[in-house]
Order: structure tokens, then sequence, then C-alpha cells
């Protein structure tokens, strides 16, 4: 019951945190498209100056001015003004003359234009004010209900942390390929390729030092939650234990066995590790694989596993299956 | 006409009015007479009143008219409705007429629930029943009567018909039946809507046969009525006349002869009226072929068939044939057959068949496993690959919920590929449909596959979550193999229990004992476990719940057929040993230790580790590597002779965790025990069937065994013996069917001693690849066992002497690490707790264990770290002198037969040296590997010198390559370049040592001839003993021998008095062993007094060592 409230608390943090993405996001982009759409209402004077020289206005800006100074600097090249020259100025004369009237024309239309675009832009800046103040307002709101459910949240978490004495969090790499595997072999496991199923475990509590912690808090307080990150289901092979009555220091091998009574974890540091199944009942013949994966102390019937250490496996690249590297360490509580 | 005119509007008539004409068309005239006047009328007067009325015509679902106020009314109005044709409901009285006529023809054809019962009227009336009396006055007129009764009146007499016990009609003299008005026909096809119809309108209820033989038999009836054809009267001229229609109606089939009932008194009283006589009579049912016969596989021969009975509706449905069409048994069709009368499922004696209802085919719940392919060995059918993961995210294996009834008809191949798996995904949750596609036998020439499914919901407390470790062992059939076994354990992981069918025996037990490891004891009391005899290999197991109850099969997979006609015989060599046993096979000329291939059929897919280990402790192991140790288990044992159910081999883990010593069903020393003798019987007749269905699996005709025994066996052993095995392969040529023949005592080419055998070995073995490194020109074979070391002398591959000696790796190793265990705790690094625990045979059986797993690689990496360490040493010369010893004695053998002139070469012989025991020759070598640079060979060489006089030459002492294979590779090594083999001259034992018996003194080279009863053992003076180990110790000085010291406070001396305390002790210790030494001869294992005196040394010397290290 409580872990469905979380979960439905998490569901809640999402959408809120994405409505108020949405909105900021909306807000960012409309600010910038303001921006760029005010641009153009400058646009006509930046448009005209190379050639605004006669501005009607009478003011010319630098970059105006720029030309008139190269055309300046050419002049005493002139020299000896020779009749054609007179009719070609004349000329020039007149197409500036008619080209000043077309400018007016259009700097008349432009200013009449920027007028309008002002007061547009006036009006944008009323609304922008307004969106603002409506969006600051949203965001406190959300900002709030976002504070109440991460309250409701961590109320949920402590919860569940009493009800299984310490602490749920698990970090393992949910089933994920550790590095050092071996040479080119593909990784060939049925349920490998998998996602992690939720993103609420936390990261290792500042207490845990090895990379097994975390396997081990969960296996002896919430097994379920293990269950989603197993590797492989695995069993000691037939020919293991043939090999093993034969002689009892033969090496033990684990293969993937649809009647399983192993599960196969990667941990932080990546490395392959062997925990019991969680329901694992002890039978006097299991009792020996067990014996042989981890050291424990005298079994008492009816009791159960604690684990304290899982066993480090390595994969056999030749048989796909797996090596015992270092024994475990289980405890058996009533 | 006129006079209804004048008739007030408002009146009411209470006839109605007359027809046009008044009924003179059938010649009726009937006028109104005056009002108000009575008439006289002739009686005939009111049925022609009735005929001239003008009523309007019934309608279809008018079936009766119930305004005759008068207690025969029925039968009346279907005289009426039978005598008169315009009578109103007519149409439909006749279609009633008819259906009781039907039924009453078709009762035993149809199994119809119909009794008659006489009524008479005047007896009732007599008695003073009231209503009879009514009847009987009231009688009804005789006018249309069809019959008379000698002067009485027909009337007073009728049979009333009951159905089910209750009333449904009547006999009728003027329309032969009359059905009752509200008759309950429940069952009868043509009665519908409370209302009885003609049998074949408007539904055709008859197949062809029987309208054949209802046509034939109203033919009777009415020949009943008019025997002669003659004129007759009216009524019968109108039934007859019915009949006929009824007939016609019938269609003209003519398919079927009429048979009648042999019955007489079919409806329980004798019909005897008039023409009802042929009502008496029913229709006969004619046996034919059943529709609904489940059709057995090819190879199956039930002894009984197996009827299907289906649900009725569900069969016409699915066959579109109507239900008197589908022949159930016998004369019975699905029409005619009482549910009643068949069982749910099982016999029906009456009909010597077996039944099984359509209901009861699949089981009423679904019990299924959640894991993938649950059984490997079993067969699943298709649709499987629907139910991977299944429920709740796993997949499933379900146990088939069918009746196990079918197993008897149908192989497992056949069954399995009629059924398959549908998934159903409904809002209700999931479901799986089993749909069965049966094949019965079906209607002529009609195909009779017949489909039947079942849904069922997954439920969870159906779920199983492990399945029990399930085996068959062998995994073959045969025409002649009739013992085959099954295995059952769960460990108690709440799975399910199973039954097979035909067990022959069965032992149930509870888990025995408990499973050692080495800082725990886990008691095995929470398991459940059956072993089963049968005599052939099941097709199915019965799976049951926790009370027993059906919850599906598991059916298995039919094994490889295998032959014994056309393979080629095999030689099987059998060394029974005192603490390994080894078999040798040859076969098409190859000779090679046997490989014992797992036979088991593995039904379920139990976890491996539960498995394998379930496999060791309580059945046949699935791995035997060879040599086996020679243990047996009886776990589960009921104390009988039963083999594997009583006794097993067993394959002993390690050291840690066999304890021979508190697990009382643990039992080593099966060759010498006198008390093992039923062990050892169950040890060997397993080994028996083990090596015969390794044969019978490779298709092998016969087997020929070749057995040895050590010379050390007194004549009572070896007859015992052989006659064990003769026995005991007897019994299981009965039950396997594969020829064994078995050597007799007299036969040395088959069974022949130790020592003869690994004589062989040595001489005509080759490894492959290359020749034989051995050659018996010269040379002596030592074949040093658990128990006996057996010893041949060769001259020119002529077999000089043969002997046995009790001198072997008991003497040589167990014994002085069992006084001194701590020795393994400090050099093996192994808790001695429970071995301080083991006595005698038990300690030397764990030590075997222990050193087969752990020697070699001792040796090769730790013997000579620990070289210098005095305990180490203090054995090596232990052991060494024991060898030395051993060697000293084959000394004075080659002296003593040179003297007899029967060894002619005044020379030493190299050593060939086998058997487990020649492995100890490693521990005295450097580097753990004996060889001839060693200082051990030669010290062994000078031994041979200095015992028989010869000069030493340096001899090797070889080990076989193969210690422990030589005995039984040699029994199957037939053709031999050596002679003697088949010797059966007596060679007794030369004694090494002067001794006396019943007084008789004699020398050291004496052949030890005893007979009678020996009541006086001695050895007055231990002068070879001494010789002996003067020399041992001369040696190791001559050759400086560094890896071995001499005894510590040994004196080399020929003084009488020197070393007086060791041979004082030793004299007393041997002493001991003389006491045993009495008796019958023939039951005396006779020693050599050299080797008693050695082994009582070695006693002496052993415990001294051990006291130091304590």
């Amino acid at each position: 019951m409580g872990r469905r409230m979380e979960i439905k608390c998490v569901r809640k943090i999402a959408s809120v945190s994405l409505t108020i993405m949405l909105l900021l996001g909306g807000s960012f982009s409309r600010e910038t498209s303001n921006t760029a759409w005010a641009q153009p209402s400058t646009s006509p004077s930046v448009s005209i100056s190379p050639s605004s020289s006669p501005s009607p206005t009478g003011t010319a800006t630098p970059s105006s001015s720029q030309p008139d100074q190269k055309t300046a600097s050419n002049e005493p090249t002139q020299g000896a003004f020779p009749a054609w020259g007179w009719f070609v100025l004349g000329g020039l004369g007149l197409w500036n003359v008619g080209l000043s009237v077309l400018f007016w024309q259009s700097i008349k239309e432009s200013n009449q234009s920027n007028h309008e675009t002002q007061q547009n832009l006036k009006r944008l800046e009323k609304i922008d004010v307004e969106v603002n103040q409506r969006v600051s307002r949203k965001f406190d709101e959300l900002k709030g209900q976002l504070l109440s459910y991460k309250k409701t949240l961590e109320a949920l978490q402590l919860q569940s942390q009493s009800k299984s004495s310490k602490s749920a969090s698990y970090n393992l790499e949910p089933r994920t390929q550790p590095d050092n595997y071996g040479d080119n072999e593909p990784f060939v496991s049925r349920d490998y390729a998998y996602e992690p199923r939720s993103s609420n475990y936390a990261q290792p509590s500042p207490g845990m030092s090895n990379p097994w912690d975390s396997i081990v808090q969960n296996y002896n307080f919430s097994p379920q939650v293990l269950e989603n990150y197993i590797i492989e289901r695995v069993s000691e092979s037939e020919e293991s234990v043939v090999s093993r009555r034969d002689n009892s220091n033969a090496a033990v091998f684990l293969k993937a066995a649809n009647n399983y009574s192993y599960w196969v974890f990667t941990g932080e540091d990546r490395n392959y590790w062997l925990t019991p199944k969680s329901d694992l009942k002890i039978t006097p013949m299991g009792f020996d694989t067990l014996q042989a994966l981890f050291e424990c102390p005298e079994y008492q019937q009816g009791s159960r596993i604690q684990m304290i250490k899982p066993a480090k496996l390595t994969q056999n690249s030749f048989s796909g299956g797996w090596d015992l590297v270092e024994k475990g360490q289980v405890h058996f509580i009533r | 006409m006129t006079e209804s005119s004048k008739i007030p509007q408002s009146s009411h008539f209470f006839l109605p009015k007359l027809r046009e004409g008044g009924g003179t068309q059938e010649g009726i005239d009937v006028k109104p007479g005056a009002v108000g006047t009575w008439d006289r009328q002739s009686r005939a007067a009111f049925q022609h009143v009735a005929s001239s009325l003008e009523v309007p015509s019934a309608g279809r679902d008018v079936k009766s008219v119930s305004s005759i106020p008068d207690m025969w009314a029925r039968p009346l109005s279907m005289e009426m409705a039978i005598h008169n044709r315009r009578y109103p409901i007519r149409a439909q009285m006749i279609e009633q007429w008819q259906g009781m006529l039907a039924a009453i023809a078709l009762a035993e054809v149809r199994g119809f629930p119909l009794k008659a019962m006489l009524v008479e009227l005047e007896a009732e009336k007599e008695k003073g029943d009231a209503f009879a009396r009514s009847l009987y006055e009231l009688r009804p007129s005789t006018q249309n009567c069809l019959y008379e009764l000698n002067g009485r009146h027909p009337w007073q007499d009728v049979y009333v018909f009951l159905w089910n016990g209750r009333s449904i009609g009547m006999s009728s003299p003027s329309t032969l039946v009359c059905p009752s008005e509200e008759g309950s026909w429940v069952g009868l096809p043509w009665w519908s809507g409370g209302r009885l119809r003609s049998p074949v309108s408007p539904v055709d209820h008859l197949n062809q046969d029987e309208k054949s033989q209802l046509r034939q038999w109203l033919e009777i009836v009415r020949q009943e009525l008019n025997p002669m054809g003659q004129t007759v009267g009216k009524a019968v001229n109108e039934v007859t006349g019915l009949l006929g229609e009824f007939q016609n109606s019938l269609g003209n089939v003519s398919s079927q002869t009429l048979k009648r009932s042999a019955d007489t008194r079919f409806f329980g009283v004798n019909i005897i009226q008039g023409p009802l006589r042929a009502l008496n009579t029913p229709i006969q049912a004619i046996p034919q072929d059943s529709s609904v016969r489940v059709m057995p596989s090819v190879g199956k021969t039930p002894s009984q068939d197996l009827l299907l009975i289906p649900e009725a509706h569900q069969i016409m449905r699915e066959w579109r044939e109507p239900a008197q069409s589908i022949w159930i048994h016998g004369a019975i069709n699905l029409a005619a057959l009482k549910l009643e009368d068949v069982p749910r499922s099982g016999d029906v004696p009456r009909w010597g068949v077996k039944a099984l209802r359509e209901a009861d085919v699949f089981l009423p719940e679904l019990s299924f496993i959640t894991q993938a392919s649950a059984f490997p060995g079993g067969l699943m059918p298709k649709g499987m690959e629907f139910l991977t993961e299944f429920y709740e995210g796993k997949s499933i294996t379900p146990l088939l919920p069918l009746n196990p009834l079918l197993m008897e008809y149908l192989t497992p191949e056949d069954l399995v590929s009629m059924v398959q798996i549908q998934r159903i995904d409904q809002a209700s949750g999931l479901q799986v449909e089993f749909i069965l596609d049966l094949r019965l036998s079906g209607i002529k020439g009609k195909d009779g596959v017949y489909r039947m499914a079942k849904t069922y919901p997954l439920k969870k407390e159906n779920a199983i979550a492990e399945v029990p470790v399930l085996e068959l062992w062998p995994n073959f059939r045969s025409d002649t193999w009739k013992e085959y076994y099954a295995f059952y354990y769960d460990p108690n992981l709440e799975t399910f229990q199973v039954q097979f069918a035909k067990a022959q025996e069965t032992h149930s037990f509870k888990g025995v004992g408990s499973f050692h490891y080495p800082n725990y004891s886990f008691p095995d009391n929470e398991s459940n476990c059956q072993i089963l005899q049968l005599t052939e290999f099941p097709s199915f197991i019965d799976c049951r719940g926790k009370n027993q109850q059906p919850i599906g099969l598991i059916l298995l997979k039919t094994p490889k057929e295998v032959g014994t006609t056309t393979g080629i015989p095999w030689k099987v060599g059998v060394d029974f040993g005192t603490s390994f046993t080894n078999i040798y096979v040859k076969r098409s000329g190859i000779v090679e230790r046997l490989s014992i291939e797992s036979l088991h059929h593995k039904v379920t897919e139990s976890s491996g580790e539960i498995r394998q280990t379930a496999l060791y402790e309580y059945f046949i192991a699935s791995s035997m590597e060879l040599p086996l140790s020679t243990v047996l288990t009886t776990r589960g044992s009921k104390g009988e002779t039963l083999p594997v159910l009583d006794g097993r081999i067993y394959i002993p883990r390690d050291s840690t965790t066999f304890k021979p010593n508190t697990d009382d069903w643990i039992r080593p020393n099966l060759k010498w025990s006198a008390e093992s003798l039923n062990f050892n019987r169950l040890f060997l007749k397993h080994l028996i069937l083990q090596i015969t269905a390794q044969a019978v699996a490779n298709s092998v005709k016969e087997i020929q065994w070749a057995l040895s025994y050590p010379s050390a066996f007194s004549k009572t052993d070896r007859n015992k013996y052989v006659k064990n095995w003769r026995d005991l392969t007897l019994a299981v040529q009965e039950t396997t069917g594969l020829t064994q023949t078995c050597p007799t005592l007299d036969n040395p080419t088959n069974y022949r001693t130790e020592s003869l055998a690994i004589a062989q070995y040595f001489a005509d073995f080759e490894l492959p690849g290359r020749k034989s490194q051995f050659d018996l020109v010269n040379s002596t074979c030592i074949d040093i066992g658990g128990g006996t070391s057996d010893i041949s002398i060769w001259e020119e591959n002529r077999l000089v002497h043969q002997c046995s000696v009790q001198l072997a790796g008991k003497d040589l190793f167990s014994q002085f690490i069992q006084m001194n265990p701590g020795f393994l705790e400090r050099m093996f690094k192994v808790k001695i707790d429970e071995w301080r625990k083991l006595q005698g045979f038990q300690f030397y059986v764990k030590l075997d264990v222990f050193m087969r797993r752990e020697s070699v690689g001792w040796l090769q990496n730790r013997r000579d770290m620990v070289a210098e360490e005095p305990e180490f040493q203090g054995l090596m010369q232990l052991m060494t002198l024991g060898v030395a010893g051993l060697y000293y004695y084959v000394g004075l053998l080659l002296k003593a037969l040179a003297a007899e002139g029967k060894y002619k070469t005044p020379e030493i012989t190299p050593v060939f040296t086998g058997g487990n025991g020649s492995r100890l020759l490693n521990w005295l070598a450097e580097g753990g590997e004996f060889n001839r640079h060693c200082e051990a060979n030669d010290l062994f060489s000078a031994m041979l010198s200095g015992a028989s006089g010869f000069e030493d030459i340096d001899v090797e002492t070889k080990l076989s390559p193969l210690p422990k294979d030589e005995v039984a590779c040699g029994l199957v090594l037939d053709e031999s370049h050596l002679k003697g083999l088949d010797k059966r001259d007596e060679d007794p034992l030369i004694a090494g040592e002067a001794f006396s018996i019943n007084g008789e003194l004699l020398d050291w080279n004496a052949r030890m001839r005893l007979s009678g009863t020996i009541e006086d053992f001695e050895v007055p003076e231990l002068t070879a003993l001494k010789h002996f180990v003067d020399s041992y110790h001369r040696t190791l000085d001559l050759q400086r021998v560094e890896g071995i010291d001499p005894f510590k406070g040994y004196v080399v001396s020929e003084e009488s008095d020197a070393n007086a305390e060791l041979w004082r002790t030793t004299a007393r210790e041997l002493k001991k062993s003389l006491l045993r030494l009495r008796g019958n001869a023939d039951d005396i294992r006779v020693e050599p007094p050299f080797i008693l005196g050695l082994k009582a040394l070695l006693q002496v010397l052993g415990k001294r060592w051990a006291d130091e290290w304590k």
C-alpha cells in the first residue's frame, strides 16, 4: 500500500515538474520570439542607412558616413571636368533627386510603420508583463505543491525504511554488462536486455564501502527489489555435483536453470555476485551446494539465510555458465 | 333450419347445429323430434347425433376433448378418434396412438423404461375397491372392440402401461393402445411439449433400421388382428387401415430384418389378450459395433475395449448424427443408453468392457508447474508456446489433466498428438483450454474423431513451484527386459506425489539418516522417497495431490527399442575386490574397461544438486566410475533381498562425509565377511543387472562371465562364490532375457585365481599403440590388493607356482594409519574425530575412499617436503619392511621351488606388481613415483636374493600402468602364450617358516597340505623372519639407503638374545593369529607362517610408531 502511494507521488511530482518546464519554456520562447519579432522594427533604419546620407531627419548614422568618407577621398582624382562629365553629373543629379524622392517616400512609410511597431511593442510588453506575472504566480503555486509532494514522499520512504528495518535503497547496475567482460563474445542472457523499471533507487549511502553492500542490504531486507535486477537464475550443474562428489575440492560450476536456486547480479564494481534465491528452502541435498558457495556456520533446522557477503562469480566464456571465484558468506537466523 | 330462425338471439345451444344434410352422406338420418317428447332410439342414436353435428375443425394444437363425462373418457375419446373419421382431433389422437405403438415396439431397442401391468376390474371389484367397481359398472360398449375375452367383457381386463413407474397409457379393446392424456414420457424422443407425437413426424426420430423393423413389427400386429385375411368387422378394418397408414408413413425400407425380443416378459407381464399378443414382444435390439470405442494405438492390445460415453448433445452435434445411430455397446445405442448403467470411469462387468464418461475424460482442475520445460522426459502437447511467461510472469508446464484410463489404450505419443493447448485471455483472467481429438471407432464409413475440450482457469492453489526428482531406469525398451526401476524423491518441497501403474514392488519411505558435511550432519527426515520395481517401462506417471487426488499425467517419451538377437556377445571380467570392484569387457576382440553409461530417464527438471545427490544416496547413481568401491547402501531397505530396493551399489562421496561406522545403511567388507552374505548378493545382483543393462543397451545377445578369486579363498569360499554368481545371473537372465553364461567351479578359463589373471594381464595385454612391456619368461607377478597379495611365479611362460597371502594394503599401510590417525591430521590436514571412532574394516574403507582421491596429488606435491619428518619416516620404515618381507617370502618360494626342481633358472626374477595396493610402492620412492632407480627397488631385489640364495642381479620391480585393472583385464584375455593357466593340480602354500600342525613339525619349505580338523597350529621359532629383518637392516647399511632409516634400537646380530623384547612381543602377537587357524581345514583360509610372523612383527612395530606419535 505504502509503495503504491510512493509511486503515485513520484508520478505527480514528475507531472508537476513537466508542467513547470513547459510553462517556463513557453515564457522563454515567447520572450525569445518577442525579441526576434522586435528586430524588424529597427531594421528599416539599418537597411536604409548605407544610402541615406540625405537623411530626412538630418542625422547620419556612423555606418552611413563611412561611404561618404570613401567618396571624399576619391575627389582629388577628378581634376579637369569635361562637358560630358557635367552631362553625366547632371544625369546623376537627376538620378539622385529621383532616388531621394523615392527614398523620402519610403522613409515616410517606414516612419509610419515604425510608429505602428512601437505601439505593437508597447502592447506586447504589456502582455509580457502580464504573462510573467501569471507564470510567476503559477510557478509559486507549483513549487508549493512540489514541496508538499516531496514531504509526502519522504514520509513514505521513512515508513518503508522502518518496515524493512533500515533501508531499501539500491544502486545496482540494472543488468548491465561489466566493463571487464572478456573478448568479443556477446553476452548471452535471456533477460539481459533490461531497462531499469524505476529510477527511484538511491545511490549508495556513505557508510557502504563494498561493491556488494547494496545487494546484501536488499537481500536481507527487501529481496523482492532484487528480483528486478537478476542477470541470470542458476543452479549448480549436474556435472559439477558429480565432479565434486568425486573430488570435494573440485570447482563449483553453475548454469542457467529453469529450476534454479541462486541469483546472479552485477555489483557496483561491475563484477558478478551470487546469492541464494530469497525463498530457497534449505534441504539436506541442497545444503551441499550452499556450503560450496558460501561459508556457512552450523545450520539449524528451520532457520533462514541472512546474507553477509555474496559469492563472487566469473562467467565461463566457453560454456556460458558461471565459475565460483570467491566464496560468499551467510548466517542462519531464526 | 326453419326452427332455428325462431330461436331467440340470447339463447345458447346445447349442441352444435347439424351439418348440412344431417349426415345423409354417411347414411345417417338424424331429425329432430317433437319438443318435450321422449322417443325410443337405437343404440347408435348418440353416435349418429355426434356424427351429424357440425363441429369446427380443431387446430393442430388441440390434443384432447374434455367434455365427455365418463370414467372411461380417454379410451372412449381415443376409440372415437380411431373409428370416427370425422372426429375433430382425430389426426392428433392418431399421432399419439402411433407414438405409443412405436414406443412399445422400440422399447428394447431404445431401452425405454416401459413396463405393463394387468388390471382385472372384476377381481378388484371383488376386493371391494369402489373405484374399480365404478369402472367395472361403467365398462364401455363392445361395439368397436377388436377382440373378445372368452365370453368376458373385453374392457374388464386391461393392461396399464407404466413409464418409469408412472402410468402413461393402457391397452384398449377398441384401439389396441391408448396413451393417457397427460402421460409423462420423459426421455422419449417423440414426446415433446408434453405431447406424444408420431416417431417420424413432424420430426423423424428413427433411423432406417428402426423404421424397417417397426414397419415389420406393425405388420405382425396387423396379422394378429386379422390372421387369415378374412372379411372382418368395421372396427378391425379401421384399425388395420390405420396400422397400414402408419407403416406407409415409415417409408418402404427393408434394410434390417425384424427380430423380436427373446424376453417373453419384457414388459413385466405376459400380454396375451387377443391381438394384444403382438405387443408382448417388442423389436429386438440387434447388436452393432460400438461407435464410441476408443481406438487403441498400434501395439496396444488391451484385454477389454474402452467405450467413451459421450455427452449426447455434444456428440450428436459434433458428428451430425442422431442418438439412435451412435452405437454404444451391443444392442444399446446412445438413444437407449441409461447413464446410470455405466460407471463414470472403469469396468462395466455386464458388457465386459471399460467405460469412460466424457465428463470424466478431463480432470476437474488443472495443476501446473511454475517453470518452463519442467518435464524433460515427458511429452508435451502442441501449444506449449502459448504458456510462456503466462502465470505471474512465469512460464508454466501443465500436468495433463486427463483420465489415466486412456493410457491403457493409447501410447503417449498418440495421446499427446491428440491434445492441443489454447490460451484464452479473458477479463476474468487467463485460462488454458485443453482440446482432445480422440479417435473413436465411429459410425460405419465415417471418421470417428471426436473432439472434447475443457477450459481451466489458472488457480493459485494449483500452482506447484518445484518438481520432485523422478527417474526411470533403464531407459530402453526390449521385448525381453522386464526389470525396470522408478525413483521418486521429494525433499519436502511440497511438490506432488506419484503413482505408477503395474508396480511390482514398492518401497515408500521417509528419508533415512543424515547427510554429512564437514561441520554438520543434516538429517534427512522430512523427505519422501519411493523406489519401485516395474515389469515394463511406464508410459505415463499419474501425479497425485496432497490427499492422493489425481492432479494430472506426465506422458513419458517412449524410450529407444533395443534388441538382443543381433548383437555380438560380450565377455565380462569381474574383479570383485575387498575394497574395489573392477570390470573389463571384451567385445569384437577389443578389451577395455567397461564404461558405465547413464541409463537414466530423467523425467523432471529437478534442481541439479538435489537430483544427483538423491540418485547417489537413494537410487542408482547416474555416474559410476570404475573401479567401484565395494560398498553397498541399504537406505530404504525392508530387509529383504530385492535388488536396488533393498540394496544398491554405493558410490561414497569423500572421506569427510563417508561414515561407515555411524551410517548403518553403509555396508563394506562384502567380500570376506560371512555375515554379509545377503549384502554380498545384493551388491553382486545390482552389479550384474547394471552390466546386463549396459549390454542390452548395446544390443548384446549374450554375456560370458569371467570371474576371479583370491588363492586365499578356502574351498568353501570358492564354491560359494561361483554358486552365488550362477544363481544371480540366472535370476537376471530371467528378467532381462539376456543369455548369461556363468563359469563352473572347474572352468579354469573363466574362473581363475587373481594371481593367474594378473599374470595374464602382464603377459598379454597391450595398451593401445604399444606392445606389452612385460614378459613372463622368468618373472614373478604380485597383485597387491586391499586384503590379499596374489603371487604367481613364471618360468619360460610356464606357471611354476601361484599362491595368495593375506598381506596387502590393509597390513602394509591402512593398519598403521588406523593405529595413528593423527598422521592424517598432520600430513593431510584432515579432521580426525570421526576417523577415531571407526572400527576395523570401516576404517579401511574410509581410508581407501580418502586415498583414492587424495594420494596421487599428495605424493606428487607434498611427499618430498615431509620425507625427512620423523613421523613420516617411521611410516616409511614400516611400509618398506612390510613390502620387503613380501619380497623375502617370494625369495623363499624361489628357493623352495628350486629345491623341488620346479624352478630351474638359478636366479631371482623381475617382479611385476599390480593391484590397488601396488600404488603403495610410490610412497617409498622419492618424488612419489616408484621406478627401477629408486632405493627401494634395489632393496627389494636384495631381499629376493637374500631369501633365495641366488645372486642379486638387481632385478627390477615394474608397476602396472593401470593399477586395479589387471585382474579384470586379465580375465577377458583369452588367447595367451602362457602355459599352465588351466592347471588344475593342487599347488599348496609354501610355509616360509618352520611350523607344526597337530604336533607334526614341518620345515620352512614344506607345503601346507591341510586336511581334517586343525586342533593345533604352532610356529616354534621365527627363524626365517629374524633372518629377514637382519638381512633387511644389513642391506640398508650395505646399500647406504638414505631415504629409509633402520629401525631405532634394532641390533643386527646372530645372537639369540638380540632384540629379545621385539621378538617376544612379536611371538605373542603371532600366537593370537594362530589361534584363529583352528577348525575344519576346508573352512580355514590358510596363511604361510612366515607371512603370519611378518604381520605380527608389523603390528608390533606399528604400535610402537603409533605410540610415539600419539
